[in-house]
């Protein structure tokens, strides 16, 4: 009896059925994840939806629904469902092949009977693809490690949670006749912790660096400036101040923000001093010119350009990329070799009477 | 000499011809119309190729970068796919149905900016050639299966005259065709995915981070996967089947219009 019933749930696990339901649903909650912005913090989602809404959505984990738990079950059921289903389908396509099949009861020559079986072989082959992708994209996503270091040429700057140190020796903005950008480039070093280089080269669009797994990408760039914070023209904080992004000076409760510089022929940059959380002065001033607040002093000066370099690691990509392969194969055959060969040559003739 | 504006205002004032003959061919119920209409699709595809010729000659590249570029492009892959079925099958009366299709799609490529941009950064990849031109050729064949089915679901309210039976194919005819087109379509799509993919792994460091178009992309592949699996394993054919087709369709142009101009990703360039 117990027999019976865990054959009844293994068929029912591995059938269409079973994986056409699971389809469905993530296909729904994936648009769901287009529609809901994905990623924001609570007050956010408030912000935008009614308070039930908002309840919802992070109940739910719609909020991010690609790494919801919801999603994460439907896709290891779903990954359930391909493996039973190629397992079993595994042995009848041996039996199809040894001839012991007596699924093939269409009157079929013996061509159409060979084609048959190959299509069979194809359409296993574009499961067991599939199969192979979600299983080593998931490793890859569990695994997956994403950090970020950015600077101007000259700095060294750590990758945390490496042994790593990357070294930033240029960075260039490569334009055609036609003054368009047409490529961003950081030379770049990366040097073990004893800072021996280990690798010299370069990433750019399209064209990341590698070593040992690690992928290095030109992702963004931006302005750069020294900066300094003098009181009563003693020195505070002395430090590289990059564009959006804040110096301050926590012990005397004031920073400032650079918003953005504008290196015409009169360079400029725009920004904004807060004290004590409140913005106190916003304004445009030339590059290298003493902003002054009350006591304090903020002197930025060199502007040059900052590279930002992402370094991700995702594991399994070989296992992926083989699956994928297999996939396009298995379709490819299915595709030159129909199963159902309902249509013959015959039939293509005679559609329109 | 003749340049990619004028090209594709004569392919378009061919294709509208076109389509007019074909409505002609319909109300008069004179078979010989669709001569004519199948010659003007031809003709409006040689000044189509012209257009897209000239750009690419323009622009120093193929033109797959922009909205307005993939729309023209789209309308020349479902002219090309009309093409290629009315001849294999002897379709004649296939324009009618087809001709909305190429002329709504290079409509909606009017509405868009023709301006020849430089190519971004990240657009300047070999991988930009295999991904958009066979998303051309997946999109060209789901459109030409809705056009398909679109007529299966007119034919059973048409009457059985004379001119139905002789001229238009039998449903189980115009289903297999439209089963054909998908199958086509969907293996066209995964190297879609698949190249994407592999592009994105070298340009934005995942292969896979289900920006709104990669998600629509891969919600279209489930619709239709779902739809060849049904089809082959519990025998899902004719209305329900072709019913089914242009829903799926709606899916790809959502995909292709509706995620640019409704939904931001890492595809908003285009």
């Amino acid at each position: 009896m117990k027999k019976r019933s865990l054959r009844k749930t293994l068929v029912f696990l591995r059938s269409m059925k079973f994986g056409i339901f699971l389809l469905i649903l993530i296909m729904l909650l994936s648009m769901v994840g287009t529609f809901i912005p994905q990623g924001l913090d609570e007050h956010s989602y408030s912000h935008e939806y009614s308070e039930m809404v908002t309840k919802i959505i992070i109940g739910l984990g719609l909020d991010d629904v690609y790494n919801s738990k919801i999603f994460g079950v439907l896709f290891v059921a779903f990954t359930l469902n391909l493996f039973l289903c190629s397992t079993s389908r595994f042995f009848k396509i041996i039996k199809k092949f040894k001839g012991t099949s007596s699924i093939e009861n269409i009157e079929l020559d013996s061509t159409d009977k060979i084609e048959n079986k190959i299509g069979y072989l194809g359409s296993w082959l574009l499961h067991f693809g599939i199969l192979l992708v979600i299983i080593f994209y998931s490793y890859g996503h569990i695994t997956y490690f994403t950090e970020s270091v950015y600077g101007v040429p000259g700095m060294i700057r750590s990758i945390n949670g490496t042994e790593y140190q990357v070294k930033i020796n240029d960075f260039t903005i490569e334009y055609d006749e036609e003054g368009v950008i047409k490529q961003y480039i950081s030379q770049i070093d990366l040097l073990d912790k004893s800072q021996n280089i280990l690798k010299s080269s370069y990433a750019a669009v399209n064209s990341p660096m590698r070593y040992e797994g690690y992928t290095f990408y030109q992702t963004a760039y931006g302005w750069a400036a020294e900066c300094q914070v003098l009181k009563s023209g003693e020195n505070l904080v002395k430090d590289i101040i990059y564009e959006q992004t804040s110096l301050n000076v926590p012990s005397e409760n004031i920073g400032i923000f650079f918003n953005k510089y504008y290196p015409d022929d009169d360079p400029m940059l725009l920004y904004a001093i807060h004290y004590r959380g409140q913005i106190v002065k916003m304004n445009f001033a030339p590059i290298g010119e003493t902003i002054k607040w009350n006591q304090y002093e903020f002197k930025i000066d060199n502007p040059q350009m900052y590279t930002y370099i992402e370094v991700n690691k995702m594991k399994g990509q070989l296992g992926a990329a083989i699956g994928a392969f297999i996939m396009i194969l298995g379709l490819f055959i299915v595709f030159k070799y129909p199963i159902n060969k309902t249509i013959n040559s015959k039939e293509k003739d005679s559609y329109v009477r | 000499m003749l340049g990619e504006k004028e090209g594709l205002i004569i392919a378009i004032i061919l294709y509208v011809l076109a389509m007019f003959i074909y409505i002609m061919l319909f109300t008069s119920k004179k078979i010989e119309y669709s001569k004519y209409g199948s010659w003007l699709i031809r003709f409006g595809f040689i000044f189509h190729t012209i257009a897209i010729l000239n750009r690419t000659v323009e622009a120093g590249r193929l033109p797959l970068a922009s909205q307005y570029e993939f729309a023209t492009s789209f309308a020349w892959a479902i002219s090309l796919s009309f093409i290629v079925y009315e001849w294999k099958y002897k379709f004649k009366t296939l324009g009618i149905f087809v001709t909305p299709f190429i002329l709504g799609v290079t409509a909606y490529a009017a509405m868009q900016s023709s301006e020849i941009k430089p190519l971004l950064p990240v657009l300047q990849s070999k991988w930009l050639f295999f991904h958009v031109s066979t998303a051309i050729f997946s999109y060209g064949s789901f459109a030409i299966a809705c056009a398909l089915s679109t007529i299966f679901i007119i034919r059973e309210r048409l009457k059985n005259d004379e001119f139905t039976l002789k001229h238009l194919p039998q449903q189980e005819a115009l289903d297999q065709m439209a089963y054909k087109a998908i199958s086509f379509g969907f293996f066209m799509l995964t190297i879609v995915i698949v190249t994407g993919a592999i592009w994105a792994e070298r340009a934005w460091g995942r292969y896979w981070r289900w920006d709104p178009k990669e998600t629509w992309s891969f919600i279209t592949w489930i619709i239709y996967a779902i739809y060849l699996h049904v089809r082959l394993n519990k025998g899902w054919k004719n209305k329900k089947a072709a019913i089914y087709a242009i829903a799926g369709f709606a899916a790809v142009i959502f995909t292709y219009i509706g995620v640019n101009t409704l939904l931001s990703g890492f595809h908003s360039y285009l």
